[in-house]
């Protein structure tokens, strides 16, 4: 494992055009990925996050969006860089797997000519190497029988199978970073272990970076060396992920994760729900995007947005009044749940 | 937008930021306006046919029977607003009671298309099973038929008047208004609401009005519209090839059909008026039906959930 | 926090809801699928019973025939003292007051055309309950108590809604007939985590609210177990295991239910790291195994599972299991 510093975004803003006002997708994300690691993208839709794994990749159309900040690949500025440029990179440096499989994968192209297709124009193989290396690749992301699953169309795979054949494809030309958009989102419990455990094998063996994006808890946090927590376009959380579910800080991350029921509770433990609903990201409120849903809300929180800071080292969050602060007193208690209607 | 109010919780509103778009989009009047054009066809359609309803209470000159007082072939003169045919008949009056050939056609042939067409659509796709399929491909085996040679045979046949020429264009309608509704309204019977009505003890007479039918207004609409236009056409056609409504009753397509020898001057005389203000009227009923059925979809179209 | 007034199932007396041996067919000849191939369960009056259990293998379909808008094609179902599968298409109707279901998807679940105050007060016209200055009393009423507000809201359409709006007012339209049995199919599967705990945490209060019966159709294992009393695994068209929740999920008998619970994952860095216990994917439901569907893929399989049909049988108190050599043995 290198070490190296492969991607380094800095203060990312994307906003959409929209006929009423630029809609504020992305806020100030700043965030660092090394070789060899993975790093966790958590939030609800609406978060933002998907948006930002596209403008990281940048697949966001030119056209209707805003894009500033820094992103840096491998140290080379790529934010906002020509299609040409980029061509050069996807695949063969970054790769991405998308959600759903069907919906990504070609629906009128058997599945081999699509693993084919990255290694023809980017590998340069001739049709015969290329043929060679999917059946490869096949068999590495575990699809039983590849040669006669290479002239399967996409219709004729499960949900399981057709997102191997999206790993697959990412793969192909051996990128050295894999972002993966909620990858197992509407598989089958047992299909989302095997798929995880794909992704975990294959970054070892590959000595690949992963950037993890979903909005399920339980997916990162066995899986992950590192967690963004976002919110409303922002990170308002960021740390180790130990660190991130022993001590977190984010009163949003604990009302996440107190709103998620868990096998290991015992049945009819009531839930402690998210009131509100997220802000409007035309016209984002002052002050703290969480504040009028935060249970711990104070004046300062509705006036004056806080900073993302480092507190401690590698864990770093944007709230006036953290659950870790070290001064017990300074932390407001909550307030009473409200009664549910 | 409100703020959430924590004292009062039956404020409470988790809508999703893309759904707020969506919600303030609906709200918004300006996001969703048919367009000056749609309003000035929607007028042009309405003059049409209210001039051809109340032709007979409006100041005009007989369209069957000519002046021989006025000029023959003449433009159009302050007399005869679109000037005279080679029988001394006022143009303008028999473009006015002609659009009511049209018209009747039209929109009757539309009519009748949908109810032969449109209701055992709706039922035969919502039930499924045998009948679904023969009707299928019964609708199938119809519209191979070329419908315009069929139409000509019958007409030649059973003979020419206004009822049985919208009866049989009417007919041959139908199959394809019946396919157009029949995938409506499958896109709908499929969804959870019809399963939720079902489970609510709805009858089937009612899901089937209540449910899909508002559903699929729009495109029922629409599609009638385009309907319409081309029953006008139609129409057109047959009475260029003297297979509509017997003369002297003006129709568009007879007038066209009269005009079309004085283009070229084959009987001595040349008129081009004959043939252009027909033609225009046709051109323009066309355009505006076809621009309503357009934008209508549009606005529909927009109304729906976007996700 | 536990909530403690947890309505525990009255014991020994006739049950609500009784299937037996249902079996469920597409299709015909050689493409027939039999989504549900026997199965035979009992709810009793208040409970709630979950079924869970991975894509295909036939939970919909059950909670489908069980509301009736699926055909069974063999069994009997039993609804207090009526015999569904035996009824008139009138009677049917009637019986359908009685047994509700809420979908998955909540945008698809409502009539985009028809404001919101007119689809909850849906049932009460078609049934002809009351006058018409009382359905809309009674709608608002039961729009305010799963919290939407009906002043503010009633008119509007639902595309002017959130997923997890439009699944409450799916929630009011089903009880405004006020229903004994509740079938929930996927309920929150389409939301985000937030408000699904919300949809969860008024769902219990709903049903101590009315004293409903309801079956909750799901596939994630931590919220079947939230919100059920019992918990019933299915695999394939058949049943594999029913127990009480915590019961199972502690001591599951049957090898499915563990490769489940083994594959789970849980939000904390700590859990033993979720490992893939079950390979390949599920056979074909149009070509399932001979004996006992689940022998492919189960570590445990012998001679015994090829040929023989386990049949359910209790191992413990409400605890039975589908199994030739369930764990522990």
């Amino acid at each position: 494992m290198s070490g190296r510093r492969l991607l380094d975004v800095e203060d990312l803003h994307v906003s959409f055009a929209t006929s009423r006002g630029p809609l504020r997708a992305v806020q100030g994300v700043s965030l660092t990925l090394d070789q060899g690691k993975t790093l966790g993208i958590v939030g609800e839709s609406g978060s933002g996050k998907t948006v930002l794994s596209r403008a990281i990749m940048g697949l966001l159309h030119r056209a209707s969006t805003t894009q500033t900040g820094s992103v840096r690949y491998d140290g080379t500025e790529i934010l906002n860089a020509p299609n040409d440029d980029l061509r050069k990179l996807w695949s063969t440096h970054i790769a991405m797997v998308f959600q759903d499989p069907m919906t990504s994968l070609n629906p009128v192209q058997r599945i081999g000519n699509q693993i084919t297709e990255p290694l023809k124009i980017h590998l340069n193989l001739s049709k015969g190497e290329a043929k060679e290396t999917a059946l490869s690749l096949l068999m590495q992301v575990g699809i039983p029988s590849p040669v006669e699953r290479y002239e399967a169309y996409p219709f004729e795979l499960s949900g399981g199978m057709r997102q191997r054949v999206m790993i697959a494809i990412a793969l192909a030309c051996a990128p050295r970073l894999l972002m993966a958009d909620e990858p197992t989102t509407g598989l089958d419990v047992t299909v989302q272990a095997q798929i995880l455990d794909l992704l975990s094998q294959l970054q070892h063996e590959r000595d690949m970076a992963m950037i993890l994006v979903t909005h399920d808890l339980g997916v990162v946090a066995t899986r992950t060396d590192e967690i963004i927590v976002m919110y409303a376009g922002n990170v308002v959380e960021r740390a180790p992920t130990n660190v991130l579910f022993k001590s977190m800080a984010m009163p949003y991350t604990e009302a996440l994760l107190k709103s998620t029921p868990r096998i290991a509770e015992p049945s009819h433990t009531r839930l402690t729900a998210i009131e509100g609903r997220p802000p409007d990201l035309l016209n984002p409120p002052s002050g703290c995007p969480f504040s009028p849903r935060c249970p711990y809300a104070q004046e300062k929180c509705h006036l004056e947005k806080p900073p993302l800071v480092e507190a401690a080292p590698g864990h770093s969050y944007a709230c006036w009044y953290p659950l870790t602060a070290s001064d017990p007193a300074s932390r407001p208690s909550p307030r009473p749940d409200p009664v549910q209607v | 937008m409100s703020s959430v109010s924590l004292t009062n919780p039956t404020n409470e509103a988790f809508a999703d930021i893309k759904e707020e778009i969506t919600a303030e989009e609906a709200a918004d009047p300006t996001k969703r306006k048919l367009g000056v054009l749609f309003w000035i066809c929607v007028g042009w359609i309405v003059l049409v046919a209210f001039a051809a309803t109340f032709a007979s209470l409006l100041p005009l000159p007989n369209p069957n029977l000519g002046n021989y007082n006025s000029v023959q072939n003449a433009g159009p003169s302050w007399g005869h607003l679109l000037g005279t045919d080679d029988l001394y008949r006022d143009i303008f009056s028999r473009l006015i009671y002609g659009a009511r050939v049209s018209l009747v056609v039209g929109f009757g042939g539309a009519l009748i298309g949908l109810i032969v067409g449109g209701i055992p659509a709706m039922i035969s796709a919502y039930r499924r099973g045998r009948i679904d399929t023969a009707l299928n491909t019964g609708s199938y085996v119809v519209l191979a038929f070329p419908a315009i040679v069929a139409v000509i045979a019958i007409v030649s046949f059973w003979g020419k008047s206004l009822f049985k020429i919208t009866l049989i264009i009417g007919l041959f309608a139908a199959p394809l208004i019946f396919r157009v509704v029949r995938a409506s309204t499958l896109s709908y019977a499929t969804r959870d609401f019809v399963l939720a009505a079902k489970a609510l003890g709805a009858s089937d007479t009612r899901i089937l009005s209540r449910e899909i039918l508002p559903n699929i207004m729009p495109t029922i609409v629409s599609f009638g519209l385009i309907a319409v236009a081309t029953i006008v056409v139609l129409e057109g056609s047959l009475a260029f090839l003297g297979l509509s409504v017997p003369p002297p009753t003006p129709s568009w397509g007879n007038m066209l059909n009269e005009g079309s020898s004085l283009l070229t001057g084959a009987k001595g005389q040349t008129n081009p008026w004959l043939v252009i203000f027909p033609a225009s009227a046709m051109f323009l009923l066309l355009i505006s039906l076809n621009v309503v059925a357009d934008k209508l979809r549009a606005y529909f179209d927009v109304t729906e959930i976007k996700l | 926090m536990t909530d403690t007034t947890v309505d525990t199932p009255t014991v020994a007396t006739d049950p609500l809801l009784s299937v037996e041996d249902l079996h469920v067919s597409f299709g015909r000849g050689n493409a027939t699928v039999q989504a549900v191939a026997g199965i035979t369960f009992s709810m009793q009056q208040g409970e709630t019973l979950g079924l869970v259990g991975e894509s295909g293998c036939g939970k919909s379909t059950t909670g489908r025939a069980i509301v009736q808008v699926e055909k069974a094609t063999s069994g009997r179902i039993t609804f207090g003292e009526t015999e569904l599968t035996s009824l008139s298409r009138g009677d049917l109707r009637t019986l359908r007051t009685q047994v509700q279901m809420i979908f998955q998807d909540p945008i698809s679940s409502l009539n985009p055309r028809r404001r919101v105050i007119d689809i909850v007060s849906e049932p009460l016209t078609i049934w002809k309950i009351g006058s018409k200055e009382e359905r809309v009393e009674t709608s608002r009423a039961m729009l305010d108590q799963v919290g939407i507000d009906p002043y503010v809201n009633g008119s509007r359409r639902p595309r002017e809604f959130s997923g997890g709006q439009c699944q409450r007012i799916s929630i009011a339209r089903a009880l405004v007939l006020k229903p004994k049995l509740l079938v929930c199919d996927e309920i929150v599967s389409a939301l985000d985590v937030s408000v699904q705990a919300q949809i969860l945490n008024l769902l219990q209060d709903l049903k101590r609210e009315y004293d409903l019966t309801v079956l909750f159709i799901a596939h994630d294992l931590a919220v079947v177990k939230n919100v059920s009393d019992r918990v019933a695994v299915m695999y394939l068209g058949r049943l594999c295991e029913i127990a009480p929740s915590d019961l199972l999920y502690e001591t599951p008998a049957h090898h499915y239910t563990a490769a489940l619970l083994a594959s789970a994952v849980e939000p904390d860095p700590e859990a033993p790291r979720t490992v893939a216990a079950l390979t390949g994917e599920p056979p074909s439901p149009i070509n399932p195994p001979s004996g006992c569907r689940f022998r492919t893929r189960c570590p445990r399989a012998e001679a015994r599972c090829t040929e023989e049909v386990p049949e359910m049988r209790e191992i413990g108190p409400g605890h039975q299991v589908a199994c030739h050599f369930p764990i522990g043995t």
